[in-house]
């Protein structure tokens, strides 16, 4: 079986749609990178110096009022105001620590009574990730991708990668590999028994595919780590998982990234392979298998479009192709990427492993219940 | 090597021809000589362990009657007319290479291209070739699976006079070598020349007759199961 699992994956890296697959994903993936986007530091900092006079003003119009504790309030204000005029031009060692001072004044007047409204989840994790990145040393923020050390935009990116490219990479493996599928074709007759042909083909599309996509992530690795080391994978992150807070670092996100993608990975595989060496295999037709392939990716879609009520959308499979919902990212670039909703890592796992290992497991038995001969 | 009992073939519930029992062995070529149409092809696929058209019967193959099997698979190849057994995508030398790989036979692959006399195009794609050297490349395929028993469907159909000759010496030699061919033909007279036995049907009635100096010729069988004045006499 390792003979025909080797076969396939040569055969399918020498295909030249491959390769080109390849260069277009590392440069899909390179494009954060090289784009000169201003950085969201700067529009954060800019955030807070918009509220300065404002602020200001509510602390006298505080001052004036007779509301409990008014005395209290407005002096807080009157720190944030202080605490937002330094901001502009500090380092980031006085940039956290001033932020720092602007929400630990921030919790005080909620603690006062002194809120506007429910705390949404993102601005709790901004919160505790300032105050956890203030209790550092040497702490440090990346206003944009260029900055980041290469672990943490490989973290980020491979948080936050469109579900589109898993699929398309195995869809781009399965096309690699099938002119090698073909009916009468040399895979078709070779001695082996079929579900250890269709495991080949499983192992095969998943190596291939992910392969692919950790190929295309090294040029931008490696150029980040060449101009931005590798970064401390200590380093501190808050995300907002399933509505809790959850204190993480580089190291435990960038695993959790990277084991939630490679479960989304298996997923798409056993979806796409099923599907493609079911109807192979059933009807013999090629024309059903594109048109499985188009469902496939058009499923997701009308998820995304059409919604789905949440405990629904907590057993669907596509739920989980937004991977920074459960594995988190980091938070370092204005705290946009963090997802309160949705499910939990644990949640998600078990509907793509359940789901994953049923298709694949029945496709093996139908394989099995109707020995052919044919892929 | 093959065993074939009460073997019915068809696509609907009426098979195409009356049970068909056979029994060919090591040293032996066996060519079907039947019309456009008639099922040659599906034959030599349920021969080569193809399920869906078989209604009933078995096939055996060195024992073995699952196709699933790989003591099955190993034994025997089944070349196409088409040159459906090749990668279109891979060099003529890396199919044989595949073949040599997935089967574990011990063919000597520059040998082999210079027996089919296909060296001299072995590195091009097999999408690159002409159907008469990509025939040539399938029949080399086969041969590298280093299976006993090769299904042969038109084999020399797409072949100059030369490379006619020469695959015929190399049937016979793989015969004389322990192995089986059954092919399927139209060129009666290249059947004369190879095989020792020749299938045919008439009035859907399998006969194989076994070919012999004193006996009829391809030709004379063909005629006389499936031409307008065929007559009654045996074949």
């Amino acid at each position: 079986m390792s003979k025909l699992i080797g076969l396939l994956c040569n055969r399918g890296l020498r295909h030249p749609l491959f390769c080109i697959y390849v260069v277009l994903l590392a440069a899909v993936v390179a494009w954060p990178y090289v784009s000169s986007a201003p950085t969201s530091l700067d529009v954060m900092v800019g955030n807070y110096l918009i509220n300065l006079e404002s602020t200001r003003d509510t602390a006298r119009n505080i001052t004036r009022s007779e509301i409990p504790n008014s005395a209290e309030i407005a002096a807080l204000l009157e720190d944030q105001a202080d605490a937002i005029e330094q901001m502009d031009g500090a380092d980031d060692g006085d940039l956290v620590s001033l932020m720092a001072r602007w929400e630990e004044d921030n919790r005080e007047l909620a603690a006062l009574g002194f809120a506007y409204d429910d705390i949404p989840a993102y601005r709790q994790a901004m919160s505790q990730t300032v105050l956890v990145l203030n209790e550092l040393e040497d702490p440090q923020l990346f206003g944009s991708c260029p900055e980041e050390p290469a672990l943490y935009y490989f973290c980020e990116v491979m948080g936050s990668m469109p579900w589109m490219c898993w699929c398309v990479s195995v869809v781009v493996a399965l096309v690699a590999l099938k002119p090698l599928l073909g009916r009468g074709g040399l895979i078709e007759q070779a001695p082996l028994r079929q579900w250890k042909k269709l495991l080949s083909l499983f192992a095969a599309l998943l190596s291939l595919s992910l392969g692919a996509i950790l190929v295309a992530w090294m040029p931008v690795t490696i150029a980040a780590a060449l101009r931005n080391g590798w970064g401390d994978l200590a380093y501190p992150i808050v995300n907002v998982v399933d509505t809790a807070e959850r204190e993480m670092v580089i190291g435990t996100t960038l695993s959790s990234c990277f084991l939630a993608n490679l479960a989304l990975l298996l997923l798409v595989t056993a979806l796409l392979c099923g599907c493609a060496v079911g109807l192979l295999y059933f009807l013999g037709d090629n024309s059903k298998i594109l048109i499985a392939l188009l469902l496939i990716i058009t499923l997701p879609l009308l998820q995304g479009f059409v919604g789905l009520p949440a405990a629904v959308a907590r057993w669907s499979p596509f739920t989980y192709f937004d991977t920074s919902i459960f594995a988190g990212v980091p938070t370092y670039q204005g705290f946009e990427l963090l997802r309160p909703d949705g499910a939990t890592w644990e949640t998600g796992s078990a509907v793509v492993g359940f789901l994953g290992s049923a298709l694949l497991v029945s496709t093996l038995t139908a394989a099995k219940l109707k020995p052919r001969y044919r892929l | 090597m093959i065993s074939v009992i009460d073997l019915r073939v068809g696509y609907g519930a009426e098979p195409l021809f009356k049970p068909l029992n056979a029994q060919w062995n090591a040293g032996e070529i066996v060519g079907i000589a039947a019309p456009n149409g008639f099922g040659k092809t599906t034959l030599l696929h349920v021969l080569g362990g193809d399920s869906e058209p078989k209604l009933s019967g078995s096939v055996k193959i060195d024992g073995c009657e699952d196709p699933d099997d790989p003591k099955f698979r190993r034994n025997v190849a089944y070349v196409s007319g088409g040159g459906a057994l090749l990668t279109p995508n891979a060099s003529v030398h890396e199919n044989l290479a595949m073949a040599k790989e997935l089967w574990g036979s011990t063919a000597d692959l520059e040998a082999l291209e210079q027996d089919c006399g296909i060296e001299s195009f072995s590195g091009k794609r097999v999408a690159d070739l002409s159907q008469g050297m990509r025939q040539q490349a399938s029949l080399a395929a086969g041969f590298a699976t280093g299976a006993s028993t090769l299904l042969l469907d038109e084999p020399t159909n797409a072949l100059d006079p030369n490379n006619v000759e020469r695959f015929s010496a190399l049937l016979r030699r793989h015969c004389d070598q322990g192995g089986c061919v059954v092919l399927s033909s139209h060129l009666l007279d290249n059947l004369a020349a190879i095989c020792t036995q020749i299938l045919v049907f008439r009035d859907g009635m399998p006969a194989c007759v076994a070919l012999e100096a004193s006996g009829p010729t391809p030709k004379e069988l063909y005629w006389k199961a499936y031409g307008e004045k065929g007559g009654t006499e045996p074949l």
